[in-house]
């Protein structure tokens, strides 16, 4: 990204360099507001004033003080809170990982950004379907009200794990739960 | 001729497509005989297009090693294949960009994609288009790549530079477009992506 920093990082920069521990952004609430023109698009790539940020630290670093709002999805530091643009979900599940099996079972998701994830009644994992294409969209949920939308390799992996559940529809276990993913054929 | 972000933006694509790739060219569109039937699983890839910045803009390519074991000896973008921990296609370029030239990525502007491209040899490319601001460093990883060189962009882009050449390769005739430049020969998957960068310049 040209121009450096939107605005003043060095120092969670420098606790991030550190060791990956989340900054407490739920205990801020800087006076300043305002908009930045960053923008998740639905693949997951983070962009900045129309271009694609590819600096996976920068982006790493963005995750980490990412917080929602309510509708917005707002990046925060003690000093400043700036709403930016998620077009679907913030984050992408890239990998998963399943331990154990049956209602025993963890589903463990990665994000694109290196979030951990696991599948159960704190993170649940839901499927929309669009009324018209009759596409799944798949999401599982990461923290604080934030989810990733589950890439299609993932949902084929996840698709291969499901078992029939209650009134004709076909689901996953994870954490004790059943969550459906789609109707049986 | 300059380029600027504001005047390759409406060429290219804005957005990254979503994985799994579904290449909307490759090198069968020249070969239409030796498409397979089916179309095999693709690698993920993902190749930096470096148009560096000068007055006279020019395009970066790295010749690589004759000693590898992918593609050796070819002239090709900095590039490679979608690592597991990669935060997106974009960072894939960018890092094996800076893997194999040492170019830091806080030097590149990405301004968009072109087409993905199917190789015949398995990979499904995303060809990444980015300014490379001047001052950057050079120091390219010799297991890699051999050398480093730029061709102007005027070169690649006038179409009377750009031949249709053909060889035979596993007992076929295989076409293939190329760029000769300066003693280096531009050929394959490289050259076709410069193909789509020209006709998208030129509104086709």
């Amino acid at each position: 990204m040209s121009g450096g920093l939107p605005f003043g990082l060095a120092d969670l920069q420098r606790e991030a360099a550190a060791g990956r521990k989340l900054p407490p952004v739920e205990r801020w609430n800087p006076a300043h507001c305002g908009d930045i023109d960053i923008r998740i698009a639905r693949d997951g790539t983070w962009f900045h004033q129309g271009s694609p940020i590819g600096r996976k630290e920068l982006v790493r670093l963005f995750s980490t003080i990412l917080r929602r709002d309510g509708d917005d999805y707002v990046l925060v530091t003690p000093a400043e809170k700036m709403r930016i643009t998620v077009d679907d979900a913030p984050f992408m599940a890239v990998l998963m990982d399943v331990e154990g099996e049956g209602s025993d079972q963890h589903l463990i998701f990665t994000t694109n950004v290196g979030d951990v994830t696991i599948g159960g009644p704190d993170n649940p994992i839901r499927v929309v379907t669009d009324p018209v294409s009759e596409e799944p969209a798949p999401y599982v949920h990461v923290r604080r009200g934030m989810e990733a939308r589950i890439a299609r390799a993932v949902f084929y992996q996840l698709a291969d794990l499901a078992v029939p559940g209650d009134a004709g529809m076909l689901g996953v276990w994870s954490g004790g739960e059943f969550f459906p993913i789609g109707r049986a054929p | 001729m300059k380029f600027t972000l504001e005047s390759l933006r409406p060429h290219l694509l804005a957005e990254p497509p979503t994985l799994p790739l579904t290449p909307a060219r490759g090198d069968f569109d020249l070969n239409p005989e030796n498409r397979p039937a089916k179309r095999p699983d693709l690698s993920p890839a993902a190749v930096l297009m470096p148009i560096v910045a000068r007055e006279e803009p020019s395009v970066l390519f790295t010749q690589r090693n004759p000693n590898l074991k992918r593609h050796a000896g070819q002239v090709s973008f900095p590039g490679g294949r979608v690592e597991p921990d990669d935060i997106s296609l974009v960072q894939t370029a960018l890092r094996e960009t800076h893997e194999e030239t040492g170019i830091d990525a806080s030097f590149i502007t990405v301004a968009g994609f072109l087409d993905a491209y199917e190789t015949g040899t398995g990979y499904a490319v995303l060809p990444v288009v980015g300014l490379l601001n001047e001052g950057f460093a050079l120091t390219p990883n010799t297991d890699e790549v051999m050398e480093v060189f730029e061709v102007p962009l005027a070169f690649l882009l006038d179409p009377a530079n750009r031949r249709k050449d053909q060889l035979e390769w596993q007992g076929r005739m295989r076409s293939f477009y190329a760029f000769r430049y300066n003693g280096h020969y531009i050929w394959g998957a490289t050259a076709a992506m410069l193909v789509n960068f020209s006709e998208r310049l030129a509104g086709k």
